[in-house]
């Protein structure tokens, strides 16, 4: 039933998104075509002045495209988010929860599907965003820079994960999957109040983050966090610690368990 | 033999200090009958269905369906229609009956298409264009080519015009097995009562009367319909 689901959560977005990334990609090419060409003219410009461009055409088409450009690596980060969260809402306390919920499918597996589902995009999203980071480069010609950026990303990148070793690369995983359970066990705490359902789940995740960061702020006082200057001390704070990592992890199952069970036993629908 | 559903006491509030939607209530729904449940609005009908289809929970009290507490296997017997539109309206009528196939193993696709060309609707049609009353027909359709063994449907000829009302009663009839119970709510009783075996009539969330419907005809020597208007008298 897993795979039957999984199915229809796919199907429900992929076509949005598959368009979306195409105008994101196109707006890439555009952005970066256009970015050649102002560079190009800039350094060569004064020895091939017959095919010179005005100047206010150029600064038109680089303002235009940059900001549609920014606009669409931003808007399709917010959209793929939009669209994991409406499909969870509306499948499943909405009017279609009325056929979700009496499928004979049980409410874990229901949650299990939305996450993975949402996990999936969410990877689709990030990759095409890179993707369009290389494309760029490519484009204009400037790879040996980007690929810079790419060495102190690695760098930086290596410096946490030597001395955290596997609990960073887990913590990074273990985040996204919290982040999306966080999201869906507010809506099904938002649907048991019997009026005003979205504002229940949205000041429900809402106080969860305030509670966890409170929680988070004394434990670390507690505790006592020492900056070391280094980038550890950053990733001592972003996560990289087992106990961390298994507080998030508890809090994962406790999302997803308590979630499910609501669905199942508390369901409350208009 | 087990009921195929049975209410022990069961009660359910939305508010605290408004009226209960259901106040103790105590049923037992045999096999092989189609029951009608009737009531003005408010009278707790909606919710009784919700419950027995996992929709709400209870206050107090049980619900049990095939002697069995509402969940997953519950529901492999359980054919319900909503009364609102429930159905992912960026399918296609096609799209939804392969959904009803993938999750349902007693959907009878054959019967579907059949039932899909009688009305002539187009398969092919996404449901987002077709018409609120077409809609609730492919709702119909699809809750009906279900081998159930309970069938509950809330208010299913309430939004379609009066010669598709016909068609409709006489698909719920000719579709479910002998064995199967019908449960299913209207308002429109002259429309449905030459269909119906019992009837139970739903006052503030009680049950005011549970009888076959020819006892009633008999004892009170009036229709179902004349008696409901005497008995919810405004």
């Amino acid at each position: 039933m897993l795979r039957k689901l999984l199915k229809y959560d796919l199907k429900a977005n992929y076509l949005c998104l598959l368009v979306c990334y195409a105008v994101y990609m196109a707006l890439t090419i555009a952005f970066s075509l256009n970015m050649r060409g102002l560079i190009r003219q800039e350094m060569f410009g004064a020895a091939d002045s017959a095919g010179m461009v005005p100047e206010s055409v150029w600064m038109f088409t680089t303002i235009s495209l940059t900001v549609l450009w920014g606009g669409a690596m931003i808007g399709l980060m917010i959209l793929t988010f939009v669209l994991i969260i409406r499909r969870f809402y509306t499948n499943m306390v909405s009017d279609q929860g009325y056929l979700s919920l009496t499928l004979p499918v049980s409410t874990r597996q229901h949650m299990l599907s939305k996450l993975i589902s949402g996990l999936l995009f969410e990877l689709l999203t990030t990759a095409v965003l890179v993707a369009g980071f290389i494309v760029t480069g490519w484009i204009i010609d400037i790879l040996p820079i980007l690929s810079r950026f790419g060495d102190l990303f690695v760098y930086m990148w290596d410096e946490i994960t030597d001395y955290y070793g596997i609990v960073y690369y887990l913590d990074v995983a273990v985040n996204a999957v919290r982040g999306l359970l966080m999201i869906y066990f507010s809506i099904c705490v938002g649907q048991l109040f019997n009026k005003h359902k979205v504002w229940g789940a949205i000041g429900t995740y809402l106080g969860l983050v305030i509670v966890l960061e409170l929680f988070m702020g004394i434990l670390a006082l507690i505790i006592g966090f020492s900056p070391s200057g280094s980038l550890v001390w950053l990733a001592s704070l972003t996560g990289g610690s087992w106990g961390n990592l298994i507080f998030k992890v508890v809090q994962s199952g406790v999302y997803f368990f308590l979630g499910a069970w609501i669905l199942e036993k508390k369901a409350n629908l208009e | 033999m087990t009921p195929i559903l049975e209410c022990r006491d069961l009660s359910k509030s939305y508010d605290k200090g408004m009226r209960p939607a259901l106040n103790h209530v105590n049923l037992k729904l045999q096999r092989g009958r189609i029951i009608g449940l009737l009531g003005p609005n408010g009278s707790g009908k909606t919710t009784l269905i919700k419950l027995a289809n996992g929709l709400l929970s209870t206050k107090s009290g049980e619900l049990l369906i095939d002697g069995k507490p509402v969940g997953i296997e519950t529901r492999r017997i359980v054919s319900y229609l909503p009364e609102r539109t429930y159905l992912n309206m960026g399918l296609t009528v096609m799209e939804t009956i392969r959904f009803f196939k993938d999750f349902y193993e007693d959907f009878d696709e054959a019967r579907a298409y059949e039932m899909l060309k009688s009305l002539h609707i187009d398969p092919g049609a996404k449901l987002k264009t077709l018409s609120k009353g077409t809609k609730e027909k492919v709702q119909l359709i699809l809750v009906m080519s279900r081998n159930a063994q309970l069938y509950i449907l809330d208010e299913p000829i309430g939004g379609v015009d009066p010669a598709a009302r016909d068609y409709i009663l006489n698909t719920i009839i000719t579709n479910y097995n002998e064995n199967a119970t019908v449960l299913l709510s209207t308002h429109l009783i002259a429309d449905v009562e030459s269909v119906l075996d019992e009837v139970i009539f739903l006052r503030y969330g009680e049950v005011a009367l549970h009888a076959p419907v020819d006892a009633i005809r008999e004892e009170n020597g009036k229709s179902v319909d004349a008696l409901f208007r005497e008995v919810f008298k405004c």
